[in-house]
């Protein structure tokens, strides 16, 4: 498998010198990174190393204190429309009454409107399609196992039809089956989706990915923590139940320069 | 129940007749509002906010008694505290998430306090219980207005606003992300929630008010498939703790509002047990046909 870089395909996501703090407690600096458009690429660190803010700031849920975002060229909380998110879900109430229809119709919905028309639920369909989910869509979704919970995450981010995926943790207490699952659907997105996945796994990435992103390397004022991106080569050694039976792994030891692909923002 | 229906039909009786239509209407609420507030899981949150209107009632009775504030109705007082007691909550919720439990249990237990602590010093004899549980048998026809005006304004936001409510109920984080201002929703339903309690306590008591708010809904919950289903379920509940509440209260002699929260909470425990029940024989019944297999 070839892990092409796209700096040819414009950027969908940059950072610029961004900084977080959170109340004076500095957790992200300088951190500066870009994707583009098409790519395959995972965020990994350990846990408490400041994945999860990255995450929020990508989203828009949170505002860095430095420097500058920009998703689609625009904010993070204009940007985001294009972008589909699957979340941990971790806080999840089992007592929720819902079908898995109804969680993936979710992603259709706008602030103001009431209704869900012929092209929403189109989506939906084509989204429990493609995460192989359509036999499920009435199954209450608490009666799911926890893999199948997390793909149905998935296919609501994905009837959102969105440009970028950003998955949090999506393996996380899930078995060997909805995990290769996961990954042969993420396998036919790549390429057309720009696919960011958060992982604490900091070993072993899927052979599907592109780039790695590692948060954790303490910054230049010696502060909070930075992004820096690491080379990846293919591996035997990882566990055969992972990312659907390939991965590569992660040099840790081996940091490419930022700004990691293209020296000019890849507007070329 | 020949002699509630006797009464129920007796000219010179209108309040139960009164009483009847009061539990029904009072039931929209709790079906609906009732749903949002257990899928939410801000039962503690109305709780709170429901016995700290007793504080306001409390502050009322006594600067209306004393002269202080001559005519001052005992539910401005409620209103008052249970808009203060809904900020509150809701800003110390969306700001500083750890502290909400703390915070929702002190404005509970302060807020019953300051209303006692008025009502001792309130000249002539005030008793709390009374506010306590109510008596639906004293709504007049201009509450049953009010009631309905509260009902139709409801059942409007919830057709209006289903879908985002659902959403946000059920993962807040991507409802934001998709653009949805949960905390607006959050504000809404908050302040929606305190008026229809500062309500439904003048005429049926606090607890009734936390009793119905979650015993119908909880218990709609067992067997309902989506959040619109659960609210059917918890309306009809709701429906059927009233009226039966009513009826043996009647039949008794035994307080009414007492009566409905005594049934409302069997039922609730009668269906968490089978529940419990049928989730053990699931398993037992899988772990054998693993072992047969």
């Amino acid at each position: 498998m070839t892990h092409a870089h796209h700096p040819d395909k414009p950027i969908v996501l940059q950072f610029t010198d961004v900084g977080f703090s959170y109340a004076q407690v500095p957790v992200l600096e300088s951190a500066s990174f870009h994707i583009h458009q098409g790519e395959f690429v995972a965020l990994v660190g350990p846990n408490g190393a400041g994945k999860t803010t990255v995450l929020k700031l990508v989203l828009g849920l949170a505002d860095p204190s430095e420097g500058r975002i920009q998703l689609f060229d625009a904010p993070p909380n204009s940007g985001r429309d294009r972008l589909g998110y699957v979340p941990q879900h971790a806080d999840y109430d089992p007592t929720f009454p819902i079908s898995v229809e109804e969680v993936v119709r979710m992603g259709r919905i706008k602030p103001w409107s009431r209704a869900y028309r012929a092209r929403d639920m189109q989506a939906v369909a084509d989204a429990l399609r493609i995460m192989e989910l359509t036999e499920l869509a009435q199954r209450p979704y608490n009666a799911l196992s926890g893999g199948q919970r997390r793909r149905v995450l998935v296919a609501r981010a994905l009837s959102t039809q969105p440009e970028m995926l950003v998955l949090d943790e999506p393996t996380s207490n899930m078995d060997a089956e909805s995990e290769r699952r996961l990954f042969d659907a993420l396998g036919s997105l790549k390429g057309n989706t720009t696919i960011l996945i958060v992982t604490h796994d900091t070993g072993f990435v899927s052979s599907l990915t592109d780039r790695v992103l590692c948060v954790g390397d303490v910054g230049p004022s010696g502060k909070g923590r930075t992004i820096v991106q690491h080379r990846i080569e293919p591996t035997t050694e990882a566990p055969a139940q992972l990312f659907g039976g390939e991965a590569l792994k992660v040099l840790h030891d081996s940091a490419v320069d930022d700004p990691c692909c293209c020296t000019d923002g890849g507007r070329r | 129940m020949m002699e509630f229906l006797k009464a129920l039909f007796d000219p010179s009786m209108p309040f139960v007749r009164n009483a009847l239509l009061a539990g029904l209407l009072s039931s929209v609420l709790f079906g609906v509002l009732g749903t949002i507030v257990t899928v939410k899981r801000i039962a503690g949150l109305a709780g709170a906010i429901s016995h700290a209107v007793l504080g306001g009632i409390g502050m009322a009775l006594f600067l209306s008694a004393t002269g202080k504030v001559p005519n001052l109705s005992p539910m401005l007082g409620a209103i008052m505290f249970a808009v203060l007691a809904a900020v509150i909550i809701g800003v110390v919720s969306m700001r500083a998430r750890q502290r909400e439990d703390t915070v929702i249990n002190a404005i509970w237990a302060i807020g019953m306090s300051i209303g006692v602590l008025f009502m001792a010093k309130t000249p002539g004899y005030t008793d709390p219980t009374s506010y306590l549980f109510g008596n639906i048998l004293l709504i007049s026809s201009r509450d049953l207005i009010m009631l309905g005006i509260l009902d139709i304004i409801v059942l409007i936001l919830a057709w209006r606003f289903y879908v985002q409510l659902e959403a946000t109920s059920f993962d807040q984080e991507f409802s934001q992300v998709r653009g949805i201002s949960t905390n607006a929703v959050f504000l809404v339903l908050l302040s929606v929630t305190a008026i229809a309690i500062v309500l439904l306590q003048t005429f049926v008591g606090i607890v009734m008010v936390i009793a119905m708010l979650t015993l119908p809904a909880g218990t709609a919950g067992f067997h309902a498939r989506n959040m619109l289903g659960m609210m059917l379920l918890a309306w009809l509940y709701s429906s059927l703790f009233s009226v039966g509440g009513l009826v043996a209260g009647w039949s008794f002699d035994l307080p009414v509002g007492a009566t409905v929260v005594v049934i409302a909470g069997a039922v609730f425990l009668g269906f968490s047990f089978f529940s419990m029940l049928g989730k053990r024989r699931k398993k037992a019944r899988g772990k054998v046909e693993e072992a047969n297999r």
